[in-house]
């Protein structure tokens, strides 16, 4: 491959730091990023899935704690720093895991919940589009049959498709996508108000809830909480092209927290209205046979493009993080291989709808716990402080190599966080502690993680290991402008 | 990334240098000021209080 397209190809995989001129989004451009975001369709299969445990208001509230919680301390781990300094949020990262470390969460946690949210969206398109082929063909699809796992398997084929041509195709498709779940969100408020009244809806019960009522309350917030943290594996990556720190910290929070919300409250009221947590199958009795098979068509369009989206984020972490060996792989292959294990899920299609809670919880245990171990590292620790050009040193040659490319400190840390949420609450069991009633999992394991880093790098990190005594990059250079000998040297 | 490809890691330099250097002090390039911060941590403070008054 040409030179040229070496630095095109890096330019457009993010892997190089972003210059002033090219930081293109302002408050309101990445409002519109966030909300556009926030708006897909698993927001309401979220809010359908709170309708299992709680009723609405008791499920408002779960929503409203469990995502301020989590998407405030989400942001302040991904975009905050990757903000600051233009570089992509896994390289941040070298800074608080090092080299290997980083490669090592990417190629586990990440991978792992990310190929479950391409698992559920292709299977919610396999679904939709059966539903649509029930009502305008009068076939009588099995929504967990074969026809529904080809479906899904199609899904995975266009999603690749779009992304084998780049990013410039996902971003157009966004442009129809965001806007149009925006509209159908309203519609579907409209709908539902003409449906039912907001007296019904403040009494419907849960749909299959636990039998301690605060015991279903407490799952309910640690499920939004595990939502909320969900969102961290993409945030930085996108913070890098803002203007300001308040145009990547508030319009992300507006987004995420706000318009997630509205989403996963119209998806709590048709499923407690119209008995099912499923969009998929609540669209046509709520809309009616041709506005419900429009707007499952349009689910089903919106399924791809999120799919495509998160694929093309998660394959950047992974040729990010897998060094010299992935950075060889052709972007095809690369995507292809990623999609390997989803395909096989669709042939499960009951499973990820079946076992949602438990995904999210598992993906929420390990999420909660990185983040509270960046933040006591960035914040606390570093004092907001990095030196860029070590997050790009040869290994090591970089002061954020730690020992053998791993911060043991920090991925200690995360185990103990981890550990913390398990005995808590159990992802696999949905089994809960006597605390977990009052504190949640992800809450404590966050806390956990945070405190255990801050005293496990006091302890093992001594003597300069880890850069945690040099001065940023930024403070450097500040020092040298003001130092007219020390710039003409330089 | 492929450093080992010199164009690539010209291109890098070039763009540390000018983070670290043209753009020092840029705003750009602020810390999250404490305000923000703290309204961060009022967020997170006020939620938790809902929480626990919810389940108790």
């Amino acid at each position: 491959m040409a030179a040229a397209e070496d630095v095109a190809r890096e330019a457009t995989f993010g892997s190089l730091p972003v210059t002033r001129e090219e930081r293109v989004w302002g408050f309101a451009d990445f409002t519109w990023v966030n909300v556009g975001l926030a708006i897909a369709t698993w927001a309401f299969l979220v809010g359908g899935s709170t309708a299992l445990l709680v009723g609405f208001r008791q499920g408002l509230l779960a929503m409203l704690i469990g995502n301020a919680i989590a998407v405030v301390v989400m942001l302040a781990a991904s975009v905050v720093s990757s903000q600051r300094y233009g570089i992509e949020q896994y390289t941040v990262l070298r800074s608080v895991f090092g080299f290997g470390g980083v490669a090592l969460m990417v190629l586990t946690v990440v991978l792992f919940t990310e190929m479950g949210w391409s698992a559920l969206l292709s299977v919610m398109f396999g679904r939709a589009t059966a539903q649509v082929s029930n009502q305008v063909l009068g076939t009588s699809l099995d929504p967990s049959g074969l026809v529904v796992t080809a479906l899904s398997l199609v899904a995975i084929v266009v999603a690749y498709v779009v992304l084998a041509k780049g990013p410039l195709t996902i971003r157009f498709l966004n442009r129809i996508v965001a806007p149009g779940l925006a509209i159908l969100t309203v519609g579907m408020i409209v709908v539902l108000l003409t449906q039912t009244s907001v007296g019904e809806l403040m009494d419907a019960g849960p749909l299959d809830p636990f039998g301690d009522p605060r015991l279903n309350f407490a799952v309910a917030v640690e499920f939004n909480l595990g939502v909320g943290f969900s969102w961290w594996p993409v945030m930085g990556s996108l913070a890098r092209l803002t203007t300001s720190p308040r145009a990547a910290l508030w319009p992300a929070f507006i987004g995420l927290f706000g318009a997630t919300i509205v989403a996963q409250v119209v998806g709590m009221a048709a499923a407690l209205t119209l008995g099912d947590s499923d969009p998929t199958v609540w669209m046509v009795p709520l809309g009616g046979a041709w506005l419900g098979v429009a707007a499952l068509l349009f689910i089903a369009f919106a399924n791809l493009t999120s799919l495509a989206s998160i694929v093309y984020s998660t394959c950047l972490a992974i040729r990010q993080a897998g060094g010299s060996v992935l950075a060889r792989v052709r972007w095809e292959r690369l995507c292809a291989g990623f999609f390997v294990l989803p395909a096989v899920l669709t042939f499960f299609p009951d499973l990820m709808y079946d076992r949602f809670l438990v995904f999210v919880s598992w993906s929420g245990a390990f999420l909660a716990s990185i983040c509270g171990v960046v933040i006591a590292d960035y914040f606390v620790l570093r004092r907001q402080r990095l030196a860029v050009p070590q997050l790009y040193a040869h290994r090591s040659a970089s002061s954020y190599h730690f020992t053998g490319g791993f911060s043991v400190a920090a991925l200690m840390a995360t185990a103990l966080g981890t550990v913390t949420y398990a005995l808590l609450y159990n992802p696999q069991t949905l089994r809960t502690g006597a605390a977990f009633d009052y504190l949640t999992a992800s809450v404590p394991a966050a806390v956990v993680g945070a405190v255990a880093h801050l005293v496990l790098t006091r302890a093992l990190h001594r003597g300069g290991r880890g850069g945690y005594d040099e001065p940023s990059s930024l403070e450097e250079s500040a020092t040298a402008v003001t130092t007219p000998t020390t710039t003409k040297d330089a | 990334m492929d450093a080992h490809d010199t164009q690539v890691q010209a291109e890098l330099e070039r763009r540390t240098t000018v983070i670290t250097r043209d753009e020092a002090g840029d705003p750009v390039h602020a810390a999250l000021p404490g305000t923000d911060l703290a309204w961060l941590v009022g967020i997170v403070l006020a939620a938790v209080v809902c929480g626990l008054l919810a389940s108790v």
